[in-house]
């Protein structure tokens, strides 16, 4: 258990909207599955967490929540992304990768070749 | 954009709704089977499925509630939340709630229309381009005590020419005339001003223009008229520009309409004209006005050039008038400064002290009024405690306590800032009407903005104020001690709280108590001074005689002729004219020198004087003590004489017969040939101030009122009256009509009206007082029910029990006493300047507060200790 990780801050939009990306419309149970799968099951999320954020970003525009019936008939609440949801989305990955490329130079051994 | 379009959705998210409730209600339980679904599949037991699906939300209530907070602004939730509550319990105590707001109303009403007045007359600026700019120019008095000084011409034509400080300075005085020409003639109240009035005030004309440099000489005659007589005379004609109107029997041509709102003066509403300084520029008898530079008859006022502070001013001007009384010294020798303040100050006069004062008392009572609240308060929150308690045990924090009471009382103070704002919408007009002639700018005070904001501002400070010591309660009670014990631990501590509170209450109650009673005995005896003539049964008049310059003759035989038909009226006792009448505080001074006792010029014994017809002390009833009145003899061609009073003789000729004696005033030797008792210019003076009579027929120099002794209700002659000279004369007009009894009226206004504010303050302070006491006795003797039982049944009778009660109220009341007299010898010295002819130090006021205070105590006390006394033992040892 020692090395699984909390959800930074912040970054937990950031997958919802990508987790939205790759699923298409899906539910908050949904979403919460499969970032933790994603993440190979290293990530600690309380599930819980996942509906305020999904509030937060469907309050920002970036998605919309529509009533649905799943697959196994089950009535349940689809969050889908917008067209501001994916330039959000477009916009902060590259940022993150930006961050992540410069923490990575930082943290690679010495000498290391680029 | 982003951050702002969620922040409009939590906006929204203030008003929850049902269904968004149940929304996520739904979205959770969804989630739940899902995840249950998935952990049956997984092989767990339908328990512990369930079980690990709400352990992985992280509780189901924590997540709805994170949830909500996102979906709405958590502090404003909260306070709204807040007020809902705290309307729910005010409701639940209604007794409570409308005690506290009524008493807060009393306080803010009184507050805000005291502050209304406040706000009005001192804090407004004076309504011209930048008022700060403008200021007051006067000579200074510089032997003696400082003292302002009105302005000669020719001073007033040398400090226009000579000062480098100002942009504009304009000389102006009040006149009258008669207009006539269109329908009946009518008497107007005029400004006679120096050219550059409106730009100098920076205002603009409705119509044509204001007066050139040009249109000050000899021969001009131009007018201004304010916009009302425009349209009340002249239907608003606008081709009323280059037309001539007759004034005073010359044809003034109309050169201009000032706009509607424009007054100059500002405290006098009913100029309604103006007209150039030409109009004293001819001669009269040889001499003008323009080169007698000891006649001083005007104001000026002066815009400051830019950047320049007043203080270089007055260093200018000084300097100026220092010179001038160097080359004059016969006429400015005792005015070798100048005068000068700010407009508004001026304005203002003496009005500011006595207005802050008030404001300042009324401030007391709203503190006495939070001091009642505070007290009702604390016992609130102490039958609260097992409440609060709960609260605290169910997991709010002290703060949020705290916070819920607060807002409680805050809802509180807006309700009852808001029946306060009314209240004092009320008593404000109630105030303008008791104030009306005695404020300058009170006519247009009005509840305001700036009064809105002030009650606003009241309500949030005497929120803290008056929740100020049911806080301290709370932030040092152990908050869930008191759900365990059921009884509250903090009474002992709670008592000595609110005794301290009625403590203060009496406290400030004196001061303002002991104010009252000095103002209410400086203005009986205001009332009972000796004021020297009659104060029933006379009726006085104007009559509007043009002074154009050739009729001096005429006037003289005029006012002979209206005065004798007068006299024959039924009615009339006796007729007389004087100038200027007794009781008004208008005033001529006239310097002098007593034959035989030559002084410097500027050192030259100074008097009031007044013009007068033979018989009118007989009208007035003011007895000639020595000597001969007046009679028709002493005309133009008679040897010149004069009349002085009691006050007159005693200080210019103490210790000797006046009569005889000879005094040079102007270029004329007369002799006393009478002495009469002290009649009153003003009834504020402290001492009778001494008075010259001069006749009027052998000096008409002066515009003389007409004093009527009746045998009726003087009001009731006024038609025969206007009607037996509208038979003699109907081309004059008749105005200030009044009895003795509205000059006195008049005189007195402000004095009463500060007694009856501050009476009425004291007397609220009082009853808030009695209250505040009589609830803490009140609740003691409940509290110590079976104390007393037990005692009575020890033996102590029912005089024991009483005694043991008023003991206590009386030791409050004594402590209050005590505190509140070093709180007094303060206030006095406040009120030291809104006294006549008393000694704010004289113990008798304050023991007469004392008193009261006790009794008022005593009151409050002795109806609890009653109750007390008459407790049935058997039954009170039962209790608990």
């Amino acid at each position: 258990m020692g090395d699984k990780m909390e959800v930074w801050q912040g970054t937990l939009a950031l997958m919802v909207l990508r987790t939205l990306e790759t699923l298409g419309p899906q539910h908050g149970y949904g979403i919460a599955r499969r970032i933790e799968q994603t993440s190979g099951n290293t990530l600690t999320l309380n599930y819980g967490t996942i509906y305020p954020a999904l509030l937060k970003l469907v309050q920002e525009g970036s998605i919309v929540a529509e009533w649905g019936v799943s697959e196994n008939n089950r009535k349940a609440k689809f969050y889908k992304l917008t067209r501001t949801g994916r330039k959000q989305l477009e916009k902060e990955t590259k940022t993150w990768e930006q961050a992540t490329e410069i923490l990575g130079r930082f943290l690679s051994p010495k000498g290391d070749p680029a | 954009m982003k951050r702002l379009r969620a922040w409009m959705f939590r906006l929204g998210g203030l008003i929850r709704t049902e269904r968004q409730e149940q929304e996520l209600a739904d979205e959770m339980e969804s989630h739940l089977q899902f995840h249950i679904e998935d952990n049956l599949r997984r092989g767990m037991t339908p328990e512990q499925a369930r079980r690990d699906a709400t352990l992985k939300l992280g509780g189901l209530e924590q997540t709805k509630q994170a949830y909500r907070e996102r979906s709405t602004i958590p502090f404003i939730e909260n306070l709204l939340r807040d007020v809902r509550y705290a309307l729910r319990q005010l409701r639940k105590s209604p007794g409570f709630a409308i005690t506290a707001i009524l008493t807060l109303a009393l306080g803010i009403g009184a507050n805000s229309a005291v502050f209304s007045v406040v706000n009005g007359v001192v804090l407004r600026p004076l309504p011209y381009a930048h008022p700060g700019e403008l200021v007051s120019v006067q000579s200074r008095v510089t032997t003696g005590t400082p003292s302002p000084e009105l302005l000669s011409y020719p001073n007033f034509f040398d400090w226009r020419k000579q000062n480098k400080v100002f942009n504009w300075i304009v000389a102006y005085h009040d006149d009258e005339f008669t207009l006539s020409g269109s329908g009946a003639p009518e008497h107007l109240d005029g400004e006679v001003v120096s050219s550059g009035l409106f730009p100098l005030l920076g205002v603009k004309p409705a119509l044509g223009r204001g007066f050139l440099l040009s249109e000050e000489s000899a021969g001009t005659h131009v007018v201004v008229l304010s916009y009302r007589l425009w349209q009340r005379k002249f239907g608003a004609d606008p081709k009323i520009l280059g037309r001539t109107i007759k004034l005073d029997k010359l044809s003034y041509v109309v050169v201009g309409i000032a706009p509607r709102t424009f007054r100059f003066p500002v405290q006098n509403p009913d100029v309604a004209l103006w007209t150039t300084i030409a109009h004293d520029a001819e001669p009269v008898q040889g001499e003008t006005l323009f080169t007698e530079r000891g006649a001083r008859s005007l104001d000026a006022i002066a815009r400051l050039k830019n950047g320049v502070r007043i203080e270089a001013a007055r260093a200018q001007m000084d300097s100026l008038a220092a010179a001038l009384a160097k080359q004059y010294p016969e006429d400015n020798g005792r005015l070798a400064g100048a005068y000068i303040q700010p407009e508004l100050d001026k304005v203002l006069g003496d009005t500011r002290r006595p207005l802050f004062t008030l404001l300042g008392a009324v401030g007391l009572v709203l503190l006495i009024a939070c001091a009642n609240i505070a007290s009702l308060l604390l016992l609130r929150t102490s039958e609260r405690e097992r409440e609060i308690a709960m609260r605290a045990a169910l997991g709010a924090g002290r703060w949020r306590v705290i916070r819920q009471l607060l807002t409680e009382n805050l809802l509180l103070a807006l309700f009852g800032s808001a029946a306060g704002l009314f209240l004092g919408f009320i008593c404000n007009h109630v105030l303008l009407n008791v104030a009306k002639a005695s404020i300058p700018r009170i006519a247009q005070t009005s509840v305001d903005s700036n009064v809105f904001i002030f009650c606003t501002l009241l309500a949030i400070l005497t929120t803290f104020l008056f929740s100020l010591p049911a806080v301290m309660q709370i932030a040092k009670t152990d908050l869930t001690g008191s759900l365990k014990s059921g009884t509250s631990k903090n009474t002992q501590k709670q008592e000595r709280l609110r005794s301290i509170l009625v403590v203060s209450q009496i406290t400030l109650g004196l001061v303002l108590l002991s104010g009252a009673v000095l103002l209410t005995s400086s203005f009986l005896r205001l009332e009972r001074n000796d004021i020297g003539v009659r104060t029933d049964h006379l009726l006085t008049f104007s009559i509007g005689i043009p002074d154009a310059p050739d009729s001096i003759e005429n006037q003289v035989g005029l006012y002979h002729q209206i005065l004798q038909r007068l006299e024959h009226l039924p009615g009339v006792i006796s007729a007389a004219g004087a100038g200027p009448l007794p009781l008004t505080g208008d005033q001529i001074v006239f310097a002098f020198d007593i034959q035989g006792q030559p002084t410097s010029t500027s050192n030259r014994p100074r008097s009031d004087m007044a013009f007068v017809t033979p018989g009118y002390f007989k009208v007035v009833g003011t007895p000639l003590l020595k000597g001969r009145d007046f009679t028709k003899l002493d005309d133009l061609h008679a040897p010149h004489v004069v009349i002085v009073n009691k006050a007159f003789a005693d200080r210019f000729f103490p210790g000797e017969d006046p009569i005889g004696k000879r005094i040079k005033a102007g270029p004329k030797m007369r002799e006393i040939v009478g002495v009469v008792g002290n009649a009153r210019q003003s009834v504020l003076s402290q001492d009778a101030e001494p008075i010259g009579y001069l006749p009027y027929y052998q000096v008409p120099i002066v515009p003389i009122s007409v004093v009527l002794h009746t045998s009726f209700a003087p009001r009731a002659l006024e038609s025969t009256v206007r009607d037996a000279i509208a038979s003699l004369y109907p081309q004059l007009p008749i105005y200030d009509v009044r009895t003795i009894e509205n000059l006195l009226s008049v005189q007195i206004a402000q004095p009463r009206l500060q007694m009856l504010l501050l009476g009425t303050f004291a007397g609220v302070a009082l009853l808030l007082t009695l209250v505040g006491l009589y609830g803490i006795m009140a609740y003691s003797v409940a509290r110590r029910t079976r104390e007393i039982g037990v005692r009575m049944a020890l033996g102590a009778d029912r005089s024991m029990v009483r005694f043991m009660f008023l003991k206590q109220a009386m030791k409050l009341v004594a402590f209050g006493v005590t505190f509140g007299s070093v709180g007094t010898i303060a206030a006095t010295v406040v009120l030291r300047n809104m006294l006549y002819g008393l000694t704010p130090y004289d113990p008798l006021y304050f023991l007469i507060a004392c008193c009261v205070m006790g009794v008022t105590g005593f009151i409050a006390a002795y109806i609890p200790s009653r109750r007390a006394a008459f407790i049935d033992p058997v039954g009170a040892l039962r209790t608990e």
